[in-house]
């Protein structure tokens, strides 16, 4: 009988994984800026989420993952500085002539504050409400506001910066 | 969402849409296994380890955790209290949890002199937390998750033994207090789980936010149910007649092997933002948090033990006056 249960409930987490992975690998890839940063942090909050999976409500298995891999990238900033902007994932070895608008995007956000590009990620890629952002981090609405607010203007500051530097 | 919002958001999913992660679902599950395997023995192993550390100090004869998973569905582990033997109903306590199809029952038995001498069964909900009275002075508490740590935050938790084990997802504590316990639904347990969220017993969020000082990450929280605001693991004090220039005084200090350290805390009016604050000597630090209750929490330290933490701090009210205290 116990094991027709574990069964069931590693078909459910199963199920869970294939439509969730894609979502949270893009959350990953943006708040690191790195590919196989990204893959370790999603295995590990996955893993995390199926020891905690009969507590994890059903409709709510997406934000607890989400969450864990929000809270293991903090982990992990605390642990080591953060990735230069040059560095993000080849981007900068690749040289001027292949940094397309994709490339741009990540590095405008690895170069921005944790904290900025957390919001920022959860806000505009995850389509969070900013009550939901700042219930992901543990942080006030009107901290998600002002993260949101100076995160995107230095998004816009590099963008502008990247346009003059490509016309010369 | 203005246009600028929008244009960001386009561009994210467009940058994020490039990188497309498979994972073999197969080894994820064997890796979940193996982890819920490999947390469960380590909670029993930890706690074996801080029993003979806190009984090397001759602090307090700490409980014993004789641990062993004696089948798939089973989880037996075994609570010794040689503290103040002569006072306790009980020395000794085996907690079983079996899960039978997704169906949790806990059987606690309690043992003095090595004889039974009571024993409860109960079937647990399928989720949220549940306590019971074992005794006058034992409470048995169940968490619905793995506890990374607990602490038991009421007036009752002074002379509380208390020690704990995770099996199926479950965490079971068992709490010996030195004085009766009337209700111990009314005892308040706050708990961190794996994902790094304070929680209440009844899994409710606490509202908390990290501040890190010179490296190192501290974990401040409001309990909103008793008004108390906490350093976890460290201290906590009622906010009941609390006054902001309570920063200027006062304080904990902590002395160890590694040297002596001290610490304030303490909270400003909601609103209340451009903080700033002086501490003692120049290797201390300093930082503040906005809690997602609104409450500004301050925090400081020092490496030395002294009273004298902060010596001066100001800020800016919600509506822009500065308020300042000290030097």
């Amino acid at each position: 009988m116990f094991a027709a249960s574990a069964a069931s409930r590693d078909s459910e987490f199963t199920e869970f994984v294939e439509s969730a992975t894609s979502s949270l690998g893009r959350t990953a890839y943006l708040l690191t800026g790195d590919r196989e940063l990204a893959a370790d942090l999603v295995q590990e909050a996955l893993v995390r989420t199926y020891v905690a999976w009969r507590r994890v409500r059903r409709g709510e298995a997406l934000g607890y993952a989400r969450r864990t891999l929000v809270n293991l990238n903090i982990d992990r900033w605390r642990r080591r500085p953060a990735v230069p902007a040059e560095s993000v994932d080849g981007v900068a070895e690749s040289g001027e002539s292949s940094v397309d608008d994709r490339d741009q995007v990540v590095r405008a956000l690895a170069a921005l504050p944790a904290q900025q590009r957390r919001v920022i990620v959860l806000r505009y890629l995850d389509d969070l409400t900013e009550a939901g952002v700042a219930e992901h981090l543990g942080i006030s609405v009107g901290a998600v506001k002002s993260a949101c607010s100076r995160g995107l203007a230095a998004m816009r500051r590099a963008a502008v910066l990247t346009e003059e530097e490509s016309v010369r | 969402m203005t246009d600028v919002e929008q244009n960001l958001r386009s561009e994210l999913h467009i940058a994020a849409a490039e990188y497309e992660l498979e994972l073999d679902a197969d080894r994820l599950l064997e890796a979940g296994r193996s982890a819920r395997r490999t947390r469960s023995a380590h909670r029993m192993v930890l706690g074996l380890i801080l029993a003979l550390a806190i009984s090397l100090t001759g602090v307090v004869a700490a409980p014993r955790i004789v641990a062993a998973i004696l089948e798939k569905q089973t989880v037996e582990f075994t609570e010794a209290f040689s503290w103040n033997g002569t006072r306790a109903e009980f020395d000794q306590f085996t907690a079983r949890l079996v899960d039978e199809d997704g169906v949790n029952r806990l059987t606690v038995t309690a043992y003095r002199d090595q004889k039974e001498v009571a024993a409860v069964t109960q079937e647990l909900p399928g989720t949220g937390a549940s306590r019971f009275r074992l005794g006058s002075r034992t409470v048995v508490a169940v968490f619905p998750g793995e506890v990374a740590s607990l602490d038991i935050v009421s007036d009752a938790s002074h002379g509380t033994q208390l020690s704990w084990a995770s099996a199926f997802d479950r965490t079971i504590a068992i709490g010996m207090f030195f004085e009766p316990v009337k209700a111990p639904e009314g005892l308040d347990w706050l708990w961190l789980d794996g994902a790094g969220t304070l929680r209440h017993a009844d899994d409710a969020p606490v509202p908390s936010a990290t501040i890190t000082l010179n490296g190192v990450a501290h974990l401040v929280y409001r309990n909103d149910r008793t008004d108390e605001l906490g350093l976890w693991q460290w201290s906590r004090f009622s906010l009941k007649d609390y006054a902001e220039t309570d920063l200027l005084h006062g304080g904990m200090s902590r002395q160890s092997d590694s040297g002596s350290v001290s610490w304030q805390d303490g909270v400003l009016p909601v609103g209340a933002h451009d903080v700033q604050v002086t501490v003692s000597r120049p290797d201390g630090a300093w930082g503040s948090a906005v809690l997602p209750d609104g409450t500004v929490v301050v925090l400081a330290t020092v490496p030395v033990e002294t009273d004298t933490i902060i010596t001066g701090f100001s800020y800016l009210r919600a509506d822009g006056t500065r308020v300042s205290h000290g030097r």
